[in-house]
């Protein structure tokens, strides 16, 4: 195999043997100790017949043990997917059912799923003294297309895709991000969702060092002082609350750290907020689990039209009609994208795959426009923008105007189907603490500032439904209004 | 959904639509009281308003109203009724 992330880390072992690999609050091992346990790791699946033709799924919150647990399983040439913690019982029976999960691995216990075999793992067992010598890098011969991950989509409608790829496939996804080599990496998102699991799997392919922040309470600023974080990767809704809450000089981070903004849209504002109060080195990226990471914007390059920025190197993006046909500069159409290493299928959902991969593209149900200098913009997806009347009206523009309003922390838009008019566009709100203001008030504001665009419902919320990924669950949005308007 | 609760909810959604004569702060309660019928012409419901009318009486009340059918109805307590009828 040429990309092979059991001979990288071997590599990394014996030219950066001390460079830290891991970093917890209570842990810090070095490439070299990752090495020794990964094999001591592979050693306990072999024992326990873990190999070619095993799926296994991975239920282990403790992060640095399942990134250990992970690597040992591409050693022994196993699959693997993550049966996250955090899920419930349905929804890991879902997953575990369609790719066929043979055996779990897990730390508790009392975990069962279905009749899946169990194999419980602990912290000790793994990091015992007894070293293993073993030589795992060369142990499985695997074809460099052979699926060895799997990841679930983080989508907004509720269903459960999965994509698997080759070790190939992710270390292809990691050449887009060789800057993690030079890096300190947090994600606030745990190992046991899928695109912390990723970057986490990149950023030690690349040589780099992820801190594992836990469960730990010390406050985000001087965790990344604490561990010198040179890479902090935030979703949307721990960056307004970074900006509401962040009072300089006293919660200071540490000089060197960046941030990144990924998952959803990141509205001007919020970005403007971020580099006034916070720090001036923010970026946004877009990705998703089918491709990787797709375009990022620099901290220079944010502008009004709260663009996505310009693709990642070996990257096309093109926007096309309904026709299929290539669109010119700042259209709005449909995405698609390709690039080495991005997914091919779904697993096990032939129609689905037919319709989001094809001609060597993948189309991820966004729209887009792309302008003369490259950079993209989306205008939210495909499948959410309504029809109201003849109208075509995107979340996107509602959203945009609703989030100007200084009480609204976040806003989503939906459409309720009506026999009438199609649809009809409503939003839910998510405030700030400690505003006042009554959906009344904001319906007057959507009305002066969206004329028939305005969504003619606004419910305002504790909380949006969220994903586990942090997307919004529009589906559930829809079923709530459903609900109120029975 | 009561009577009352319903007349609040159609007043509400016929200062919404933007209709061009809004019935006074007065004939608003006296409807809501069951005191006072309001003519809809003295409304002076346009073609928006009145699409407006028919969306909030879908989305509040969950009854689906086409234009042409408001447009055939002479008063409030009509639209009403209408509406009632339809729950039932």
């Amino acid at each position: 195999m040429k990309y092979n992330f059991l001979k990288k880390i071997e590599h990394h072992a014996k030219f950066l043997s001390h460079h830290q690999a891991l970093v917890s609050n209570d842990k810090s091992l070095s490439y070299a100790d990752l090495y020794q346990l990964i094999k001591n790791c592979t050693s306990i699946l072999q024992q326990h017949d873990i190999g070619q033709g095993s799926i296994v799924g991975l239920s282990i919150p403790d992060e640095i043990l399942h990134l250990i647990v992970s690597f040992s399983l591409l050693a022994v040439g196993a699959k693997q997917i993550t049966l996250a913690t955090h899920d419930s019982e349905p929804v890991r029976t879902n997953i575990a059912e369609q790719v066929c999960v043979t055996d779990i691995i897990t730390t508790n216990k009392k975990y069962h799923l279905m009749n899946i075999g169990m194999i419980l793992l602990s912290n000790d067992m793994v990091f015992r003294n007894t070293k293993q010598t073993n030589n795992i890098s060369e142990g499985v011969i695997l074809d460099d297309n052979e699926e060895q991950i799997y990841l679930r989509t983080s989508g907004t409608t509720g269903d459960i895709n999965i994509v698997g790829f080759s070790q190939q496939q992710l270390a292809l996804q990691s050449l887009r991000h060789t800057q993690y080599s030079d890096e300190r990496f947090l994600k606030l998102n745990s190992t046991e969702h899928n695109n912390t699991k990723r970057h986490h799997l990149y950023c030690l392919y690349q040589g780099g060092t992820c801190i594992i922040r836990g469960t730990s309470s010390v406050p985000l600023s001087s965790f990344c002082h604490q561990h010198e974080v040179t890479w902090l990767e935030l979703t949307r809704i721990h960056l307004a609350d970074l900006a509401r809450n962040f009072t300089p000089p006293q919660t200071k981070f540490f000089p060197e750290t960046k941030i990144i903004a990924t998952g959803s849209k990141i509205p001007y504002e919020l970005r403007r907020t971020i580099q006034q109060r916070v720090t001036d080195k923010f970026y946004v990226r877009y990705g998703c689990t089918e491709f990787g990471s797709i375009s990022f914007v620099l901290p220079d390059d944010h502008g009004p039209t709260e663009s996505v920025g310009c693709p990642y190197s070996g990257v096309e993006i093109e926007i096309i009609g309904n026709d299929g046909e290539k669109l010119p500069s700042d259209m709005i159409g449909k995405i698609r994208i390709k690039a080495d290493g991005m997914a091919t299928h779904y697993v096990g959902n032939p129609e689905k795959s037919a319709h989001h991969f094809h001609d060597g593209w993948f189309y991820p149900g966004d729209m887009g426009s792309l302008r003369g200098d490259g950079t993209l913009t989306l205008h939210g997806r495909q499948d959410d923008m309504m029809i109201m009347n003849s109208l075509n009206i995107f979340p996107s523009e509602i959203e945009h105007v609703l989030e100007q309003h200084p009480s609204i922390k976040i806003a989503c838009a939906v459409g309720i189907p009506s026999k009438v008019h199609g649809e009809i566009p409503v939003a839910a709100v998510e405030l700030y603490d400690n505003v006042q203001t009554t959906a009344i008030e904001l319906k007057a504001y959507a009305r002066e500032n969206l004329a028939l665009k305005t969504p003619r419902k606004i419910l305002i919320l504790k909380s949006l439904p969220y994903s586990q990924q942090g997307k919004i669950l529009r589906q559930k949005l829809i079923e709530i209004f459903c609900k109120e308007g029975a | 959904m009561k009577s009352m609760a319903l007349r609040q909810h159609l007043i509400t959604i016929i200062i919404d639509s933007g209709v061009y004569e809004p019935p006074s702060s007065d004939d608003q309660q006296a409807f809501i009281n069951d005191e006072l019928d309001i003519e809809l012409e003295r409304l002076d419901i346009d073609s928006l308003a009145s699409m407006e009318i028919c969306i909030g009486i879908e989305l509040e009340m969950g009854v689906s109203i086409v234009p042409t059918q408001l447009s055939q109805l002479r008063t409030l307590k009509g639209l009403e009724q209408e509406i009632i009828g339809y729950k039932s």
